[in-house]
């Protein structure tokens, strides 16, 4: 059951991040909440950023996208649909934006961790940003700001992370950037 | 009450450890060290740390396992994941980091593996080429070892990440945290 739900979910995922949108595996869409219905704080503040969070991505590995431990939410590494390579490939904007896509996904990911009560989020605990870049680009940490910033907007000052931006030669799937991030809830 | 029982366990590990008899440990196996045997998995004790730094840290009921190399019977496996190693030698690398977190994990719970409740987090760093992106592909050494152990609490929340350079030149490390009772 476990392991075909994950074979399910490798393709899911496959396509996901070759950019076409896939339909979650039914008992993945049967826990999910349509957020209108429910709408909080947070979600107004979504709207009002223009912001509709897609469908949690499901893995593309053996692992799980949230682990529960108390009131700690960890969340896996989350990417953009985007590949490449910041500083040859694409500007410190760019990657910038991308950085915010990736926290979208995280934003999805704690949704459903929060059983669609984005309310329920007290702070962002610890935010981990891995840029795909040359060797020579400085600017990590501009990047990660794409999705600090995001969760800052929805957030407050909640939103800020302790942080830490790093720049590596290669990522899974060959995404531009990775966005590791841990939340407290209520 | 608890503290002394941990205590108690831990003096009977330490003994067991002490005498390196195979009957020692068969008397006290639980749970989880008979599905170890049954996937033929050799959990050593904990490799000592080889900066400053310590194996493992407990906050509460989390476990905090420092990274683990791949330290294998022939000793440590070193490459670069897209120029030396394949994906599949990878993945075998991986799951030896696995094998030594098991190790941590074990000293930490006082030698008792049935108390992990379940992987919280794996961190899983490969030692890769600028075009090499089976990063995720190599880590499931480490996570379907657990899975095999554990079922679907043996999976964490995970990243897997490429660096161009790892200590010692080894192909790849990987860090996890537990949740134990």
């Amino acid at each position: 059951m476990i392991r075909r739900a994950l074979f399910t979910s490798l393709a899911a995922s496959i396509l996901a991040a070759c950019g076409k949108a896939e339909d979650p595996a039914p008992e993945e869409q049967a826990a999910e909440t349509p957020p209108t219905a429910m709408g909080g704080k947070v979600d107004a503040k979504l709207a009002e950023l223009g912001i509709v969070l897609p469908e949690a991505t499901t893995p593309i590995a053996a692992y799980t996208p949230i682990r529960i431990v108390g009131n700690m939410v960890y969340i896996a590494g989350q990417g953009p649909s985007d590949q490449g390579v910041v500083g040859r490939d694409y500007t410190m904007e760019q990657g910038y934006g991308f950085a915010r896509d990736a926290g979208i996904s995280v934003l999805s990911q704690l949704r459903k961790a929060c059983d669609s009560d984005l309310d329920r989020v007290v702070q962002c605990v610890q935010l981990q940003g891995l840029v795909r870049c040359t060797d020579d680009f400085t600017e990590q940490h501009l990047v990660v700001n794409g999705c600090s910033e995001l969760f800052r907007d929805v957030f407050g000052d909640a939103g800020l992370a302790a942080r830490a931006a790093v720049g590596t030669n290669a990522l899974p799937v060959g995404f531009v950037c990775e966005v590791i991030a841990t939340f407290e809830i209520a | 009450m608890e503290r002394r029982s941990f205590f108690a366990a831990a003096g009977i590990t330490a003994l067991g450890a002490s005498l390196l008899t195979g009957k020692a440990s068969a008397q006290s196996a639980g749970k989880v060290d008979a599905k170890l045997a049954e996937l033929g998995v050799e959990v050593k004790a904990a490799e000592a740390p080889v900066a400053a730094y310590v194996g493992w840290r407990k906050v509460g009921n989390i476990v905090y396992i420092a990274g683990q190399v791949p330290a294998g019977p022939d000793g440590l496996i070193l490459g670069k994941l897209g120029d030396n190693m394949t994906t599949e030698q990878g993945y075998v690398a991986a799951r030896y980091c696995g094998i030594n977190l098991l190790g941590q994990l074990k000293a930490a719970c006082g030698g008792d593996l049935d108390r992990v409740v379940k992987c919280v987090q794996i961190q899983g760093l490969v030692n890769s080429t600028d075009d090499y992106t089976e990063q995720h592909l190599v880590v499931n050494g480490t996570s379907e070892l657990f899975l095999d152990i554990w079922g679907e609490p043996g999976l964490a929340a995970r990243a897997a990440v490429g660096t161009n350079s790892l200590p010692l030149g080894i192909a790849c490390e990987v860090l996890a945290v537990f949740e134990v009772a």
